[in-house]
């Protein structure tokens, strides 16, 4: 199985650089799936392993995975999931040096490797006691319930009988109800908490002019680093997040047109590009970041500052319609850099989600 | 009492960040959301799911012995205003 997993990172790269021309596309190349043994609840280990590849709008990329979830040996209450991926990912189009201090990778036009790990912990988990008879009847006094407030709401009875007896329909159809479910599976203590962090390192071409006008080239190796911590805390429907950020890379060097000192020429042959070999353009960020979702509203406030520069950074969207049928949400967006000053516009992005991807 | 092996599929989508099954109250461990148990048989079982993320999360649940399913939740769903969602249901193995 070792050997599957690295024959299938080994080609990771060559994939990656091979769906560059395609359009965006996503399709699971191979599921390798867990051993389990006769006598007892089975972990797969390390034999199991997920591959996949996908092209997004300026990216193709090769993704290996791997997910766990499992309870805490020294507390029940405690629900972990951990989360390990390392992906490979080749831009689709050259161009442009655009640098984003709020988001993104950091890493434009790059051939990138990256890996990330990220741990989940949901404290406050019940195991309900279904050898107890009087926790069966209590169950099924809400189910029963469950299934004739929803032919009060006028489900039909056969589709009724096939709901599922969870929180959301019991919300949906006895709301009245909901506190006596969640008793059976939740703490009234439960709170969510997020942590991880990530490796980086790409590799990138960088053409240039010299001011006696010849074409030079030279490769560079952008490396960067990040770790994260979250939390929902008790009965908020919002995540308080803080985190660092470490990127050592560069950037084209100002373009411009120069042109040839040529004595008696009627004709001048000018060139236009980045004039000199890339400038570092590293990176320092230590950000703080709250998203809350308020009714039919969210907005989300990250302060960011970057040690390299030593400037603050702003961005506060908020959304008007945080969703929609078709994927999309939008609202205004107020931004604000140290250096730029205050920039207020419309947005619209992807649906809002309350944790990070 | 014979046992039977009961394999376990779980799908989690639009938000799930984490997910836990457990049949009575032995929890499954899962890997890349694949698990599997030793359930006595026969007799009759209950299948418990927590998961947490956003709201309008979902997660689908399958559980099977051999080539036949002998539970499924087809789609659990986290309700507007909450970031958890459990249930339960009874089966037979």
């Amino acid at each position: 199985m070792i050997r599957h997993f690295v024959a299938a990172l080994m080609t990771m790269g060559l994939l990656a650089m091979g769906l560059r021309a395609q359009q965006p596309t996503a399709k699971t190349l191979v599921g390798i799936v867990g051993q389990s043994t006769a006598d007892r609840a089975v972990d797969g280990g390390l034999s199991s392993i997920q591959v996949q590849a996908s092209t997004d709008d300026s990216n193709a990329m090769v993704k290996a995975a791997r997910t766990r979830s499992f309870t805490d040996p020294d507390d029940p209450t405690r629900a972990l999931s951990t989360s390990w991926s390392l992906t490979a990912s080749a831009p689709l189009s050259k161009g442009g040096d655009a640098t984003a201090l709020l988001s993104g990778d950091g890493f434009p036009d790059s051939f990138t490797l990256k890996t990330k790990y990220t741990r989940y912990l949901l404290s406050g988990r019940r195991r309900p006691d279904f050898d107890n008879p009087d926790v069966v009847k209590k169950r099924d006094v809400i189910c029963e319930e469950l299934i004739l407030g929803a032919i009060k709401k006028g489900v039909s009875p056969e589709d009724a009988k096939g709901l599922e007896c969870d929180t959301g329909n019991v919300k949906k159809f006895i709301p009245e109800r909901l506190e006596d479910h969640n008793a059976l599976f939740w703490d009234d203590d439960r709170s969510h908490y997020l942590w991880g962090g990530s490796a980086t390192v790409g590799h990138r071409q960088f053409k240039y002019l010299e001011t006696d006008l010849t074409e030079k080239s030279t490769s560079k190796t952008p490396w960067g680093v990040s770790v994260f911590g979250a939390t929902v805390p008790r009965g908020m429907d919002t995540l308080l997040t803080g985190g660092f950020e470490y990127r050592s890379k560069q950037k084209d060097a100002d373009e411009k047109t120069l042109c040839p000192q040529t004595a008696g020429a009627s004709q001048l042959e000018c060139k236009t590009g980045p004039i000199g070999a890339p400038v570092d353009a590293d990176e320092q960020l230590v950000y703080v970041e709250m998203r809350r979702l308020m009714l039919s509203r969210a907005m989300s406030l990250k302060v960011t500052y970057n040690f390299e520069t030593e400037k603050l950074g702003l961005d506060l969207p908020v959304y008007v319609i945080p969703s929609s049928d078709s994927g999309l949400a939008g609202g205004i967006r107020v931004g604000w850099l140290e250096t730029e000053g205050a920039q207020i516009g419309v947005f619209v992005t992807s649906s809002f989600k309350l944790f990070p991807n | 009492m014979a046992t039977r092996k009961v394999d376990f599929t779980v799908t989690g989508k639009d938000g799930v960040q984490g997910f836990w099954i457990a049949v009575g109250n032995k929890d499954v461990p899962l890997v890349n959301g694949k698990g599997s148990i030793n359930l006595e048989s026969p007799k009759t079982h209950f299948l418990v799911w927590w998961f947490g993320g956003e709201p309008g999360a979902k997660l689908s649940i399958i559980g099977v012995v051999g080539a036949t399913t002998v539970v499924e939740v087809k789609q659990s769903v986290i309700p507007p205003g909450e970031l958890e969602g459990a249930g339960s249901k009874r089966f037979d193995v």
